[in-house]
């Protein structure tokens, strides 16, 4: 289970949930944070999907993840799309995680901005009409734990 | 094979010339290209009647008229037998474009071919226009709801790689002085005007570390290349400029994949530039001019260094020092590149060609780099997931 951050606000712009990754979003929600892995090679792949694109095997298994890992990279987007002005500057940033996966997502700078090389924990960024996924720092204790 | 050379090329300014939304009395789109091909084919000393491939850099969406190239053979008289298209792929997209016309040329399909593109985006409001850009650089799903900018990919690899090299970030502003010193002497460059280290660096935060003179500027622009069989070029022009080879690489990803890896290392731009100068036995130190596909300050500095021009971490210094100035020892972006030039991204490697076309034709006046013999050109795509080069040569 990985943190949850309420954000009192609707979703900007909301991901398409497809029939087959539904249950990932539906997951997130609660605090569930889990990919698909490859039964065949056991490559972890993000995001989740049915086919493994190292071996080609078409038989998956669900893989949670801790969602912990560290900052590979960050900026600040202050010249955004128009359906994100109101979220501007954006903070956002590339996490590898320690299951040897890399993710693209938001940072929820809280006291300080996130630093590269810092450990960093993925959170559930539930909305009042959707969810996302960011990272914060590893060591923040102010969010609830999922459920 | 045979060879192909181009033997004619007209290109307009970069800039703004987008008429707004419900404009009248504008210039759009196929009116606009039109007297520059024209002009490219004068320019080669050929007739309309004499091509035989025409192939253009795909239109954006926001372009009102579909099916542009039919439209565009229709306007102009062709009538193509080898073949006539648009192509695209992203950032590569006028790259593209003159490799099919030269691959027409060198297949035997046709012995006189075009390659052409207009883009139009100035009008666009920068904010709109990154709705389309978030989800051409990233997973329209799982990347794209977040915000990532096509600029913001390059900023994640500026940030990182000052924090592996321990770089002062402040010395990207050498990026774009050196960038106006070339650009001066350009008459088709967008901004010509000089800019200094504080200006550069002292300039507002757009997508962190890059400032506003680390990134391009929304532009329009326009190009035509003429490109024929190597033995009709010789009997055209005395100052034709063949293509000496070509190479292409993906790294297989879009933008990053799921695995860690080097973002800053650019391993598409090494593998192509290998691949090219391979082809045509080569080496780098045989190349005398570099048009390298740059919409930002660090990307110069990241493909400079992946191609191996500098050392890694080394760059920059070189910039500073006036090494990629004009009248240094390494002849990078003699144009002005997307900072000064300007960078219709669609249009960009069209502008980059024509740049080392006019270098190696001896007609680029006051920039002119003496004694060019051969130049090598990159575009790219995404974060230089994947990369095209062509090598120009001097025929004569």
């Amino acid at each position: 289970m990985i943190p949850v951050v309420r954000i009192p606000r609707n979703i900007p712009v909301a991901p398409r949930r497809s029939g087959f990754a539904r249950w990932f979003w539906e997951g997130l929600e609660q605090g569930v944070f889990e990919t698909t892995g490859c039964e065949g090679c056991g490559k972890i792949s993000f995001p989740p999907r049915k086919d493994c694109p190292k071996c080609g095997s078409q038989n998956y298994r669900f893989h949670e993840l801790s969602g912990k890992g560290v900052l590979y990279s960050r900026t600040m987007v202050r010249m955004t799309p128009t359906s994100l002005i109101p979220l501007a500057p954006l903070s956002l940033g590339i996490v590898d995680l320690d299951e040897g996966v890399r993710l693209a997502c938001a940072l929820l700078d809280r006291k300080a901005p996130l630093k590269i090389g810092e450990r960093v924990q993925i959170a559930a960024m539930r909305f009042n009409d959707g969810v996302l996924f960011g990272a914060q720092s590893a060591d923040d204790t102010t969010t609830e734990p999922g459920k | 094979m045979r060879r192909a050379s181009i033997i004619g090329a007209a290109a307009l300014p970069v800039g703004r010339m987008m008429p707004g939304e419900g404009a009248t009395g504008g210039v759009f789109e196929a009116e606009r290209l039109t007297p520059v091909i024209r002009r490219a084919v004068k320019d080669a000393g050929i007739e309309m009647s004499d091509i035989v491939s025409a192939v253009f850099a795909a239109n954006p969406p926001t372009t009102r008229q579909l099916g542009f190239s039919v439209n565009m053979a229709a306007r102009l008289g062709l009538k193509c037998k080898g073949q006539l298209s648009e192509v695209a792929n992203l950032g590569i997209s006028g790259g593209v474009a003159f490799d099919q016309a030269v691959a027409d040329v060198e297949l035997g399909r046709a012995d006189i071919a075009i390659a052409a593109g207009i883009l139009y985006q100035s009008a666009i409001k920068g904010h709109e226009g990154m709705e389309h850009g978030v989800r051409a650089v990233g997973d329209a799903d799982w990347q794209a709801p977040f915000g990532f900018t096509p600029i913001s990919w390059y900023a994640l690899d500026a940030a990182r790689y000052f924090y592996e090299t321990r770089l002062n970030p402040d010395d990207l502003a050498h990026v774009a002085v050196k960038s106006r010193r070339w650009s001066a002497n350009n008459p088709i460059a967008q901004f010509r005007d000089p800019v200094s280290v504080d200006e550069a660096r002292s300039s507002d935060l757009i997508v962190d570390p890059l400032r506003l003179h680390d990134i391009p500027q929304r532009a329009d622009g326009a190009v035509c290349f003429v490109i024929a069989r190597d033995e009709i070029a010789a009997n055209l022009r005395s100052d034709r400029v063949r293509i000496a080879a070509r190479g292409f690489a993906h790294d297989g990803r879009h933008q990053i994949g799921d695995e860690p890896h080097d973002m800053t290392d650019f391993p598409a731009a090494r593998e192509a530039a290998a691949a090219a100068l391979g082809a045509a036995r080569l080496r780098l130190q045989d190349i005398d001019l570099f048009e390298l596909y740059a919409p930002c300050s660090i990307t110069e500095v990241l493909v400079a260094e992946a191609i191996g021009l500098f050392g890694r971490g080394d760059a920059l210094g070189a910039t500073r020092e006036g090494r990629t100035s004009p009248g240094g020892d390494v002849a990078l972006n003699t144009s002005g590149g997307c900072l000064a030039r300007g960078h219709p991204p669609t249009n960009t490697g069209l502008y980059g060609l024509y740049e080392l076309f006019e270098q190696l034709r001896g007609a680029a006046g006051a920039r002119q780099v003496k004694g060019s013999a051969r130049g090598l050109h990159i575009c790219e795509l995404g974060n230089y997931n994947a990369a095209l080069v062509h090598v120009l040569e001097r025929a004569a």
